[in-house]
């Protein structure tokens, strides 16, 4: 079912438009407001009055996850705290974690999105919402809560993780949709396999995102629970969930254009590239009030579909992100940067940044996340606990950075594999 | 007076050991004294060795994470209770040990405990209190 069809459906002329409209009282909203955007358009010699259309959108500057660090925590808000009324924060690229504000019409218009995926996923007011995304400061519990509640749909706010309580709730609350990462939604349906459960189950549809997955990923979900899964797109700078979102056709995710507008660059050169072409997925959001950003660069890889939808829908769709412009690791969901490890090793071990390695893999659907650090001078001590004091502490400050649990292992010097004199700082074994 | 001892970081990894005891051998370090903690992920061997800074460069060179930290070496009699004697004097004075070990010949025929408490100089003045001189490196 289409939630929004006036704007969902919307002529793409129209549409055209209305993000002119949206961008050019965003941009005159943000020079004022905002300093930092202020400063590279004052820089670039470029003034809210030369941009025109959506066409002009190429003539602004970027914006970077590093900038939430810089101007960490309200620097880059565009409205005062009296009127923000939500926060929601993740992890930045350091130990210091970034935030952004919602106003009431920013909450608004974000459960019109969630309502707008919830829909194209056919849940409506008779829909039982099982919600398995976490709730917090994490954007995918809040964030599809508050959509659910748009649409009328029986909320079940379970939140992440207590597998035996899921599937209870599943069965005797009669839970026909989920929400959760796709790697949770694989675990769930061992589980409810292994306790034989299936038959009991109404499941029929299941929404996934926050962590890449395949087609293949897609199929076995989708055969195992006897569903159909969807995808969703979002990230905390943009919005949360709900930025693109898959229709029944399952043929790429729909971006909700009048609330953001997307480009595919070259993320070498920042040049904007044709369409259909795969670069780096930059993003404007259009009608943000408390974090708004412009040409925000998401380091996601993908490309844009332009052909016009079987499902009626005229706004453009994004491919799965097939991969990263940067070093960033999703883990469990979770974003991690090695830079954050880093920071971790360089503070316990004090001051010297030992050799470490991360070693990511999914092992019955769930990603175990392993450091390898280098044994050093400043870790060795004659007393086995001082050592375990010490690999705990690391454990403990990384748990409190990233918000997951990883695994610490002492290995002897020189033992992890460098290529030309630089170690291999990732390895990632997960087949997804 | 304390002993210095090696603290060498053993990977959990097949023949690590060896390698190590191979490069004290051939560069003729008499081991006095041997002991190894595990742990589920790695070992640690501490050690005393006729030469200890000696032996250090050597394992260091050799790519081993190696430490020379102070340790009490405390002669005792080669008897039955000899080491308990030690450990009541220990526990009336309110001390805690961390680890020992004990050998015997280290220095000759008797036996010898190498122990690392919670208060170093504290343990040696009460051990001279009771009239047993910890022993130095020879």
């Amino acid at each position: 079912m289409i939630y929004n069809p006036q704007i969902e459906q919307m002529p793409r002329d129209e549409l055209k438009k209305l993000q002119s409209a949206l961008l050019i009282k965003q941009v005159e909203r943000m020079y004022e407001r905002v300093e930092c955007f202020r400063n590279r358009m004052d820089l670039n010699g470029v003034k809210p009055s030369h941009i025109k259309s959506i066409d002009d959108l190429h003539l602004l500057p970027f914006s970077y996850k590093k900038d939430l660090r810089d101007y960490y925590p309200y620097g880059l808000f565009a409205e005062p705290m009296e009127n923000i009324v939500r926060l929601h924060a993740s992890s930045g690229t350091t130990g210091k974690q970034i935030v952004v504000g919602y106003t009431r019409n920013d909450l608004d218009n974000w459960s019109g999105t969630i309502a707008r995926s919830l829909s194209a996923a056919g849940a409506d007011k008779n829909t039982f919402l099982q919600n398995a995304f976490g709730y917090g400061f994490f954007t995918g519990g809040l964030g599809i809560h508050d959509g659910a509640t748009k649409i009328g749909a029986t909320l079940i706010p379970i939140a992440a993780g207590n597998t035996q309580r899921q599937i209870t709730t599943m069965v005797d609350f009669g839970s026909t949709m989920i929400t959760c990462t796709p790697s949770y939604a694989m675990y769930l349906a061992e589980a409810i396999e292994e306790m034989g459960v299936r038959d009991k189950i109404k499941l029929k549809a299941g929404i996934f995102g926050a962590e890449p997955w395949s087609e293949d990923m897609r199929h076995a979900i989708e055969s195992k629970l006897g569903i159909k899964a969807y995808d969703i797109y979002g990230l905390s700078e943009i919005q949360g969930p709900g930025v693109a979102y898959e229709c029944e056709y399952q043929c790429g995710m729909h971006i909700c254009e009048d609330l953001f507008v997307a480009e595919i660059i070259d993320p070498d050169t920042g040049e904007v590239l044709p369409e259909g072409s795969t670069g780096e997925l930059v993003f404007t959001t259009l009608a943000k009030e408390g974090f708004p950003v412009i040409r925000y660069r998401t380091r996601d890889i993908c490309s844009l579909i332009y052909e016009p939808c079987r499902c009626g829908r005229t706004h453009i769709r994004m491919n799965k992100p097939t991969g990263r412009s940067d070093d960033m690791l999703i883990i469990r969901g979770v974003n991690v940067f090695p830079s954050q490890i880093e920071e971790v090793l360089l503070k316990v071990g004090g001051d010297i940044t030992p050799n470490y390695q991360i070693i990511v893999d999914r092992v019955n659907n769930t990603d175990t996340f392993d450091i390898n650090v280098e044994m050093s001078d400043a870790f060795l001590h004659d007393e086995v606990r001082s050592i375990e004091r010490l690999e705990k502490s690391i454990v403990d400050e990384l748990r409190s950075v990233l918000g997951i649990g990883v695994k610490v292992h002492l290995v002897n010097p020189k033992s992890i594999t460098r290529s030309e004199g630089k170690a291999k700082r990732v390895i990632d074994n997960r087949k997804i | 007076m304390f002993v210095k001892q090696l603290t060498i970081f053993v990977e959990n990894k097949f023949g690590r050991i060896a390698d190590i005891l191979d490069i004290l051998g051939k560069n003729h370090i008499d081991i006095r004294a041997l002991s190894i903690a595990d742990t589920s992920e790695y070992g640690l061997m501490r050690m005393i060795v006729s030469d200890p800074s000696a032996a250090k460069t050597l394992l260091r060179e050799a790519g081993i994470i190696v430490k020379i930290t102070d340790a009490i070496a405390v002669p005792l009699d080669h008897t039955p209770g000899g080491l308990s004697r030690i450990m009541e004097i220990l526990r009336g004075g309110g001390i805690s040990v961390s680890y020992l070990y004990a050998f015997v010949g280290m220095y000759g025929n008797d036996a010898v405990v190498v122990l690392k408490t919670d208060k170093p100089e504290e343990t040696v003045t009460l051990l001279s209190q009771n009239g047993i001189t910890p022993l130095g490196n020879v």
